[in-house]
């Protein structure tokens, strides 16, 4: 868990006394800040130091804090960063346009010392829920599995990392487009998940690492049950996703930039399984061993799982 | 067909929750009180209830779940739905609160219907015939919708097609200036249900309008007109609707393939008669 010590909130307001005093409530609440009086003076602060949050003034001297906002958001790295824009109540009595003002969420002025601690204490615990999601299954990503993972090791919990990833999907993208890829994509963690939450436990996890890799955590006596019957309900679904004529012929063709045609199979899942058994110590290895098992079961013609031997002959 | 009635297509595309029969419910209700059940044992009762099938399938192609259209086969939703899904949505399964005994025959003919629908795919060696035996299944789910949406318009035409001797569609016709098949039509767009199985609902009394899957749409049409003559269910009244004369053609098959079939079908249908009114 990550302490409120290391948060570092950029305070931006017109107002001196009130600054200091939003300031001192933050901090005696363990918060570090900063501030500025000005936008243009917090767009610099902003880059310079990155906070992890802003509490931003509507009304500045200089620029409106929605341009504020709009400028900072567009910004990749700071897409995550949550800013609270503080407002009159005179403000919302005109509709505004939340499209065009990226923030995420506000403080109506005057507010109480409570309030604001809620409030940005929310956003901080609403960004750690959403920040690491994958936006097309919504399923963790690389940050959680590693840290999830991680965890794991520590305790030294018996548990089985498996490690899925679909043959053929590139060819398929290439052929149906990228929109019917996440279909395949999304339906695929749907099977995943679905037949991971059925076994027993609440120490199963599913993560999507990125593109079509995918990660679950199992207990090790649930692990055979669980890839078998992710792969069988993979098999069974997978060829309603492609066109008719595909689904009979049981295979696409594509043609590449030099007018070579190519064959490829209806898609398969390949998935390795390595139980920890107290040999690792850090996620690395872990996935090391995972990928090169991998790469084995690829190998393999339809949907297959492998389990890992080498961690028990050791 | 007309397509007229702007009103009653607003109801039926804002229709949230269709209930069912007070039997399946209860059925149901046990079911889901059981730790011990699985997806498989609910999915036997779903695959069977042409309402709990229709939610089923509107539910994974809705855009929430990121394949709309996509998915054709009850077994298909229920893997890609999983076990709390389907379980939550069997909670919130409402009972019609006025019963009909004709509701019952209903029932069984949308049953008896897919169940041919089944046995001919199966037959024929049709390439899904899941699909198949769905689209039987749903095929008169418009009836239900109207039953629910316009409650006495529906006492209405089941009145008329008694007292006139009309077909239950020509009653509809008459009394909302459309029938239960474009009612289908309205809720299978509404509801991203896929091609191959909407299109054979949507034309089982016409399937000369079938475009893209003639061949599924004649056996529902086929099995639907079937299920008639050997009186098992109802689909309103006890008239045999006509059949399409080219059917047998598309089907490529002759008069031994429908003896065939029927005689199939009794093997079975003892497990066809399992609604009742009861609770």
């Amino acid at each position: 868990m990550e302490t409120l010590q290391n948060k570092r909130i950029l305070v931006v307001l017109r107002e001196p006394d009130r600054l200091e005093e939003i300031q001192t409530t933050l901090r005696d609440h363990g918060y570090r800040t900063y501030s500025a009086c000005e936008g243009g003076e917090a767009i610099e602060l902003i880059y310079a130091e990155p906070p992890d949050l802003i509490l931003i003034d509507r009304d500045l001297p200089d620029i409106h804090g929605d341009v504020v906002c709009r400028d900072i958001k567009r910004e990749n790295i700071f897409g995550h960063l949550p800013i609270l824009l503080i407002l009159p109540a005179s403000d919302l009595s005109k509709e505004i346009s939340w499209v065009s003002v990226p923030a995420d969420d506000y403080l109506m002025d005057p507010f109480t010392p409570n309030e604001l601690l809620s409030r940005v204490s929310l956003a901080f615990s609403r960004m750690s829920r959403t920040l690491d999601a994958n936006p097309l299954t919504r399923l963790p990503g690389n940050n959680t599995i590693i840290k999830e993972v991680q965890s794991r090791l520590d305790r030294e919990d018996q548990f089985v990392l498996a490690y899925a990833d679909l043959d053929y999907f590139k060819s398929f993208n290439d052929k149906y487009g990228f929109s019917r890829g996440d279909e395949v994509l999304r339906m695929t963690a749907r099977v995943i998940t679905n037949a991971v939450r059925q076994s027993e436990g609440s120490l199963s996890f599913v993560g999507h690492i990125g593109g079509d890799d995918f990660i679950f955590l199992l207990p090790p006596e649930e692990a055979d049950t669980v890839c078998t019957e992710v792969l069988k309900n993979f098999d069974l679904i997978i060829t309603t996703f492609y066109d008719e004529t595909d689904r009979m012929r049981r295979c696409i063709e594509t043609v590449d930039r030099r007018g070579d045609r190519s064959t490829f199979p209806i898609m398969s899942l390949s998935i390795a399984v390595v139980p920890n058994e107290k040999k690792f110590t850090h996620f690395g290895e872990m996935s090391a061993v995972a990928a090169e098992l991998k790469k084995y079961v690829k190998g393999m013609k339809g949907s297959n799982y492998c389990k890992d031997r080498r961690s028990k002959e050791k | 067909m007309s397509q007229e009635n702007p009103a009653l297509k607003a109801k039926v595309e804002r229709i949230k929750n269709i209930p069912t029969l007070p039997g399946v419910v209860s059925k149901i209700n046990i079911m889901i009180q059981d730790p011990e059940v699985s997806t498989e044992k609910l999915g036997q009762v779903i695959s069977k209830d042409q309402v709990l099938s229709a939610r089923v399938l509107k539910l994974i192609n809705s855009s929430f779940y990121g394949f709309p259209g996509r998915i054709s086969s009850v077994t298909h939703a229920l893997v890609l739905l999983g076990f709390n899904v389907i379980k939550g949505m069997l909670i919130s399964t409402s009972v019609f609160d006025m019963m009909h005994r004709s509701m019952v025959g209903m029932w069984e003919h949308s049953l008896g219907c897919a169940t041919l629908a089944g046995i001919m795919g199966r037959k024929l060696d049709e390439p899904e015939s899941e699909e198949i035996f769905i689209a039987g299944l749903l095929h008169d789910i418009g009836k239900v919708i109207i039953r629910v949406t316009a409650p006495e318009e529906f006492e209405a035409i089941m009145k008329m097609t008694e007292e006139e001797g009309i077909y239950v569609r020509e009653a509809e016709e008459k009394i909302l200036g459309v029938d239960h098949t474009q009612v289908v039509d309205w809720v299978a767009k509404k509801w991203n249900l896929p091609e191959n199985i909407s299109e054979a609902m949507t034309c089982h009394h016409a399937p000369a309008r079938s475009k893209n899957f003639s061949r599924r749409t004649a056996i529902v049409h086929l099995a639907d007109v079937l299920i008639q003559t050997v009186d098992f269910g109802s689909g309103g009244n006890n008239f045999v609707p006509p059949l399409d004369p080219e059917t047998l053609n598309t089907l490529e098959v002759d008069i031994g393939f429908v003896e065939e079939v029927l005689l199939a079908l009794e093997e079975k249908m003892d497990s066809l008669t399992e609604f009742s009114m009861e609770d």
